[in-house]
């Protein structure tokens, strides 16, 4: 728990520090509560896939899930976090609180070092939660050895991907204006005073992609 | 109740030029003497924008209540350090390079408390000090 000081209105509340994965908390759809979707995830037989196109909160969703299921796996070791760099390396992710500026703590998600297939196949045990975000960037291959070795354990896994995978569709992000307009009313109190019909130009122009939005409107404030 | 901290540069300076004394001093009011485990104050820069962030601690200290004979971190605290030669502070579209001095309060509950105050190094017109003269600037929209 901290204080902090409120945030200046010239402080750029879309700078990378307040959008990073876990700055905000992810918003799940009205419907769906953290606690049904690993209602879902279980009766899936506790493996399943986060679907949704480049920066739609995939990550953000990661950052989140992480901290609300802890409930549910409370050790510290219960967590395999692994972001896939590109082809042929990844890294281990972790949750770390950062200071932004007016002296906010918050929590953020971040790569953190990278690890082998092998380190990370001995990490897959019973009991173990692994979350791999960015699975389809993976070569054929690699995931092939990867659905060999999981296959072996009893872990949970959690996979962020563009497209299908074999493991059930745990949850397919297609934000629309009306969630885009909740994080914003979410966020920051500067941040509310933003005009709904500037907002919508906003998302129309970068076609629905929030991640982009979010750059877009950072630039807007810096104008 | 959180506890209150007066933090303040001396002369109540928030320009420096390199080379200059940064005479700072803070007291911790509103809280008892043995809640406090310690104390940590720096001077620091950071960088805040659309990019990746970084950061440098330019001097730090921390204060333990157990090395003090009546284990109290409230009183008055004073110190001092020479502004660096770089980074100048900066304010540019993509990237602003912000100094300030931070202090955090470690409480025996476990609760932390974090202050800052920022302060400007070299002679960039900083954004903070526009938005304080120009009322255009205080009621800020993105249009």
């Amino acid at each position: 728990m901290t204080t902090s000081l409120p945030l200046s209105r010239d402080e750029n509340p879309f700078s990378s520090i307040f959008i990073t994965p876990g700055a905000q908390g992810f918003m799940l759809p009205n419907e769906l509560s953290w606690p049904q979707l690993h209602e879902k995830f279980c009766e899936a037989g506790r493996r399943g896939t986060i679907l949704g196109e480049h920066g739609v909160g995939k990550t953000t969703l990661l950052a989140t899930l992480i901290q609300k299921w802890r409930y549910f796996y409370p050790h510290p070791d219960a967590w395999t976090i692994c972001r896939v760099q590109d082809l042929h390396s990844q890294s281990t992710m972790n949750l770390r609180q950062r200071v932004a500026p007016g002296g906010r703590l918050l929590t953020t998600l971040e790569p953190d070092q990278s690890i082998s297939m092998e380190s990370l196949f001995a990490q897959m045990k019973q009991g173990q939660i692994v979350i791999i975000d960015g699975f389809e960037s993976w070569p054929k291959t690699v995931r092939w050895r990867f659905w060999r070795a999981i296959r072996r354990t009893q872990a949970g896994l959690v996979l962020t991907s563009h497209k299908r995978t074999p493991l059930p569709t745990l949850l397919h992000l297609k934000p629309q204006f009306e969630d885009f307009e909740r994080l914003i009313d979410s966020w920051q109190p500067a941040v509310q005073s933003i005009e709904r019909s500037v907002l919508f130009d906003v998302w129309k122009r970068n076609e629905g992609n929030p991640r982009e939005c979010l750059f877009e409107l950072y630039h807007r404030w810096e104008s | 109740m959180e506890p209150l901290v007066s933090l303040t540069l001396r002369h109540n300076q928030s320009v420096f030029l390199p080379g200059d004394e940064l005479d700072c001093e803070y007291q911790i009011d509103a809280i008892g003497e043995r809640q406090i485990q310690s104390i940590e104050n720096s001077v620091m820069w950071y960088t805040v924008g659309k990019g990746d962030e970084d950061l440098g601690v330019h001097h730090f200290e921390r204060r333990v209540a157990n090395d003090f004979p009546d284990m109290d971190l409230r009183e008055l605290h004073r110190f001092n350090t020479t502004c660096p030669a770089s980074p100048l502070s900066y304010e540019g579209e993509i990237v602003k390079i912000r100094w300030c001095i931070r202090v955090r309060v470690f409480r025996k509950s476990g609760k932390e408390i974090l202050f800052e105050l920022p302060f400007q190094i070299g002679r960039v017109p900083a954004r903070g000090a526009a938005a304080a003269t120009s009322p255009e600037r205080s009621t800020k929209n993105v249009r």
